[in-house]
């Protein structure tokens, strides 16, 4: 009868387990102060950082507590909305910078004007700030930014008898990257994704906007948006030189760069760590300028208050008090991230070669499309930009649909 | 007596023979090769891995090793094809001539049936071998051998990182009480607990349904089923806001009942294990009610055990369905309580913003698998034969 | 005879109470609420209070969106790949391997072993498989031919002619471990004397394949088909993994994703906030498939009628 014993082994273990684990409630300690809840994203060296600043700002406040709650990056954007859906969220929650247009439309936001953020807004770098800048109005504290520069293979450069550097322009970059391509052996110049985020640059070097300053239109069918996909199009079909990395299926374009295949791919600053694992000899360099010079996209996290919390205005404290100069160039300095505060620049000095060039790149970055659903921005442009890269259709056509769309779909709503 | 074919040298035969071992030698050599080093790499990681600073330190010492044993997999890989080959040519001539066809039927079928679990179980292998690659590395292809993905430079790191036993979470863990349960142990009790109780549940309550759709009478028996049916072509991300607006109306946000009360009424539960009643006999259930069986009686020892496969294949699948359901554990999820976090939103906890690292995103995925697995080891046995397999084939 | 069907609808009401029960809690509502939203014009906020009644707008947009049509178009083409592929591979490695045969238990748990992984670990893989450059499959033909073969320079996820075929292969090896244990555990209902009968009468191996195996597994193959149109219809997660909809078509001016299934779509319109869009289009998809299932069954109820009319 082993089986019988096995199986009331289990079923013991199994109560035990009930016994032991169902209850979930937990102590809370309280020592009479509010409790604020932060909901932010950061991870483990974040979060103790983050820990450090709410101790200093709590021991200015006597009366309040911060309470950070982590939650995964990945199902940020679902758990808030749930959470509001029944009046369950958060004082205030870092979230990325798509989702602020979202929750400003949707009324869940405070606007932060009624703090007079305009006082103090100047402090911050201007590509990261404009992206909780909706109708108008400010509603998120950037805390975090990203951009992509230029990634270059040094070896793969000097093997090409050329100097390793990223080229100055795009007739440049299309002049050297004939030569660093030779496909028989399987090594391209370029690899570029398909994605509207990754492209930005692209548009961005020619000065185009995605959706006009009103909001109301999209600008995507403009001349100088055409010219940036014509340009992307001539890379893989006319000059042959990028590497079919947009292809659905395709690996990304950093497998291929960290195996020696790729000259050159747009990357952020948060695989500078991961790369050095990889000890390979790589260059960081400007994006090549196009006729509206050097350009590139933003990336990062805002932070903002809502609407249903009490204690807005110790939100906005503690929030700009985490943002100030001298937390800033603390964070940054620490965690090899791009600061977001223009006083931060001054008070640290970093050795890090690649991340300075992420600071010039992050000065010349525009602001990215403001709309209410990003990713269904992206649905709309991805697949008319693939399109035109598989030669099914031209940059004009392509682009005429996708900004009808986005007419009909996002701005008209 | 000598049949048509056989007796005599068969070209054709010889030619298939020689074919088929050619076949046999390469998968051999390939796969004993790559499970050979797969398993020094293992020994070689766990080995560097004591005592070493936790940094870039621990992968050059587990490469210097591993470089020394390459000769060592492919002499073991060598020797064991080279004995299989003989083994198989002394069959083969040993084999009387007639029944030589049936040799080379039989070892065709065994060569196919070996390349088909290779391709299917090649995914785990690459989850395996992906997970004690180091970071920045797991994306870097042997120039020299497309065919070996056993990392050369193995590392512990990514399970570290994922168990927080690493130095950075270790110094990190502070003596905060609730930072303190935030961690692999308490995720995953969690789970185990909430997987097996909504196992256990699902598969008796859609086992009695089914054993009702299947050979009971009920008025309208047949339009309810098919309306359950039909419920079954909505999407279930249609039911998520309103089951989570009535899971915080009911007060049991952040519980464990709320992490899978929703998801016990399982229509596909009871259409599959309908679907497989439909195959047992009636006259089985006749013959117990005529020996003056209770109905419960029926149920439990005629249905119950001739199902049985199937009921296992279902808990199997409900614990699996629970054990890394997301989306839902997620919204249901209070943060500020770690007693309320399952496994995969714990690991989704690890994830980082940027980082799509590979190498940290499989070795999580090892873990999440390893109670399966146990699971299905345990239950191997009465996976496919019934418990009482004599009752039916008389 | 009254009094006994009384009794055995108590008995059956028992047995299927617990069940009833939650589905009644956990299900009606959700059902219910979704089709009334989807009476209603996308949500101005999160409380979902303020919600605009458009009537039966949403069903209407459905029928001028292109993209809906397409994407229905693909699910079927989705769903007539992947369901009879599914059966015939399960059905064929349950066969095989209810034989003697050395190490069969090993064969059959390493069959079923890809059911445990979670869709996008398996969807990740096979993408690592597929890719060209750099997959497996591009560097066995590099090996085998040469640098510019197809696998090599486009992949097979790249190509709108072999994206869902690839798709389709990588998702019936998964699910067909779990087809052959139904199939395998079917199998051990049947009686061994019907076969040994039929040997009698001089049946061919052929013969009682079609004629026994086959009627009397017809439950099995029946859940099958229909989970397998309900997994057509619900396929997300291996479209999201693979190839997010791609490769692009144009057709007719409209680009479209040449793997953008129905229930892809749906997510899309569900993960961009039009609650009443995607509530329309699950009870549009749900309508479609019922008027298929019913024009089917009228249809074979037709042709039987017919053969007894002979």
């Amino acid at each position: 009868m082993d089986e019988k014993k096995i199986i009331i082994v289990a079923i013991i273990a199994y109560l035990a387990l009930v016994f032991v684990c169902w209850d979930d409630s937990i102590d809370k300690t309280r020592d009479g102060r509010t409790i604020l809840a932060f909901w932010h994203t950061y991870n483990d060296l974040e979060e103790k950082i983050l820990k450090d600043v709410i101790k200093e700002w709590e021991a200015q406040n006597a009366s309040f507590t911060i309470r950070p709650v982590r939650i995964p990056f990945d199902g940020h954007k679902p758990k808030l909305r749930t959470a509001l859906t029944v009046g369950q969220g958060p004082d205030m929650a870092r979230v990325d910078w798509s989702f602020v247009c979202e929750l400003a439309r949707k009324n869940a936001v405070v606007d932060l004007e009624t703090f007079n953020f305009s006082q103090i807004r100047g402090q911050y770098l201007k590509a990261p700030l404009e992206t909780g800048l909706i109708d108008g109005k400010y509603y998120g504290i950037p805390d975090q930014t990203t951009c992509v520069a230029m990634f270059y293979n040094k070896k793969m450069f000097v093997d090409a008898g050329l100097d390793p550097m990223v080229p100055p322009t795009w007739e440049k970059f299309i002049e050297v990257g004939k030569k660093l391509t030779d496909s028989s052996r399987g090594q391209y110049a370029f690899a570029m994704s398909n994605t509207l985020w990754w492209n930005l640059p692209f548009f961005n070097t020619f000065g185009a906007k995605i959706i006009s300053a009103d909001g109301k239109k999209s600008e995507l069918n403009s001349d100088k948006a055409i010219a940036a996909l014509e340009l992307m199009a001539s890379l893989v079909n006319e000059h042959k030189i990028e590497a079919g990395a947009w292809r659905p299926g395709a690996i990304s374009p950093e497998q291929g760069f960290v195996n020696g295949k790729y000259a050159m791919i747009l990357m952020g600053p948060w695989n500078l760590a991961k790369f050095n694992n990889t000890k390979m000899d790589y260059g960081v360099g400007l994006i090549p300028a196009g006729p509206a010079g050097t350009s590139t996209n933003v990336g990062g996290t805002d932070t903002v208050i809502f609407k249903h919390s009490p204690y807005a205005k110790e939100c906005y404290d503690f929030l700009t008090f985490f943002t100030n100069a001298k937390n800033q160039a603390r964070w940054c300095s620490e965690l090899n991230q791009l600061p977001i505060n223009l006083g931060a620049y001054d008070l640290v000095e970093f050795e890090n070669e690649h991340l300075k060039t992420f600071m010039e790149q992050m000065k010349h970055a525009r602001v990215n499309p403001v709309v209410t659903s990003y990713g269904l921005l992206e649905d709309m442009v991805n697949p008319e930009m693939e399109a035109v890269l598989s030669g099914q259709k031209t940059a004009k056509e392509a682009l005429t649909s996708a900004a009808a769309k986005i007419e009909e779909r996002i701005l008209n709503q | 007596m000598i049949s048509q074919h056989g007796g005599k040298m068969s070209p054709v035969r010889v030619f298939i023979f020689i074919v088929l071992l050619a076949a046999l030698i390469s998968i051999s050599y390939v796969v004993s090769g790559q499970l050979f080093k797969f398993g020094g790499m293992v020994i070689t990681a766990f080995a560097a891995s004591d005592g070493m600073p936790v940094g870039d330190g621990a992968a050059p010492a587990s490469a210097d090793v591993m470089l020394k044993l390459v000769p060592v997999f492919n002499g073991l890989a060598i020797i064991l094809t080279i004995a299989l080959t003989i083994l198989t040519v002394r069959w083969y001539i040993g084999t009387k001539a007639e029944e030589r066809a049936t040799f080379l039927k039989k070892m065709f079928l065994y060569e196919a049936l070996v390349i088909g679990v290779v391709v299917v179980l090649f995914p785990f292998f690459w989850m395996l071998c992906t997970s004690f690659k180091p970071s920045g590395q797991e994306l870097i292809i042997n120039k020299s051998n497309p065919f070996d993905i056993v990392p050369s430079e193995p590392t512990l790191q990514n399970f570290k990182k994922v168990l927080k036993i690493d130095a950075a979470s270790v110094a990190m863990a502070s003596e905060d009480p609730i930072e303190q349960k935030k961690n692999f142990g308490t995720y995953f009790l969690n789970s185990l607990l909430v997987a097996t109780t909504a196992a256990f549940l699902v598969t008796l309550f859609a086992s009695m349904g089914a054993y009702v759709f299947s050979k009971k009478e009920l008025p309208y028996k047949q339009q309810i089923f098919m309306l359950l049916l039909a419920t079954m072509m909505i999407p279930g991300m249609m039911f998520m806001v309103p089951q989570f607006f009535m899971i915080c109306q009911m007060g049991m946000f952040g519980t464990k009942w709320a992490m899978f009360l929703p998801h016990l009424a399982s229509v596909f539960g009871i259409f599959m294990l309908k679907q497989f009643m439909d195959t047992i006999p009636n006259s089985l259930l006749e013959a117990a009610q005529i020996d003056g069986a209770s109905e419960w009686q029926v149920f439990r020892v005629v249905i119950v055990p001739l199902a049985f496969p199937i009921i296992l294949t279902l808990f199997l699948l409900t614990f699996l369905f629970h054990w890394s359901n997301f989306l839902w554990q997620l919204i249901v999820t209070n943060f500020e309580n770690p007693l309320s976090i399952t496994l995969p939103v714990g690991l989704a906890l690890f994830r980082g913003q940027y980082t799509s690292e590979l190498g940290l995103i499989m070795s999580a995925s090892c873990f999440s698998i390893v109670p399966i697995a146990v699971l299905f080891l345990f239950a191997q046995r009465y996976f496919i034969e019934g418990m009482t397999q004599g009752a039916v084939k008389e | 005879m009254a009094i006994k069907s009384s009794k055995e609808t108590a008995v059956s009401v028992g047995f299927l109470s617990p069940f009833m029960l939650l589905f009644g809690i956990f299900l009606i509502f959700p059902i219910f609420y979704s089709f009334y939203l989807s009476f209603f014009g996308s949500p101005t906020d999160y409380s979902l209070s303020n919600l605009e009644f458009v009537g039966l707008d949403n069903y209407v947009r459905i029928f001028t969106d292109f993209q809906f049509w397409w994407s229905l178009m693909v699910t079927a083409v989705y769903g007539l790949l992947t369901i009879p592929l599914g059966i015939a591979a399960s059905l064929a490695l349950a066969l095989l391997l209810d034989n003697k045969l050395f190490g069969k238990s090993f064969f059959r748990s390493a069959f079923f072993l890809p059911n445990v992984l979670d869709m996008l670990v398996v969807g990740v893989i096979w993408t690592l498989i597929y890719a060209p450059k750099f997959g497996a499959l591009a560097q066995l033909t590099t090996f085998i031919m040469s640098e510019d073969n197809f696998f090599n320079t486009t992949g097979l996820l790249g190509s709108p002619y072999t994206a869902l075929p690839a798709v389709v292969f990588a998702m019936v090896l998964k699910g067909a471990g779990f087809g052959m244990v139904l199939f395998l555990a079917a199998l051990q209902n049947i009686p061994q004397a019907v076969y040994e009968a039929a040997d009698i009468d001089g049946a061919s191996e052929w013969q009682k394949f079609w004629n026994i195996t086959v009627p009397l597994l017809k439950p099995i193959i029946v859940f099958m088909g229909i989970t397998g149109v309900i997994g057509a219809l619900n396929a997300f997660t291996e479209i999201y993994a693979m190839t997010s909809g791609g490769p692009q078509v144009v057709i007719g001016g409209e680009t479209v994703g040449s793997t953008s299934v129905a229930g892809y779509y749906l997510y899309k319109q569900f993960e961009s906030g039009n609650y009443g869009y995607a509530a329309a289009i699950s009870y549009m998809l749900l309508i479609i498939t019922l008027g298929i299932t019913w024009l089917q069954q009228r249809l074979a109820a037709r042709k039987s009628a017919q053969e007894v009319g002979k």
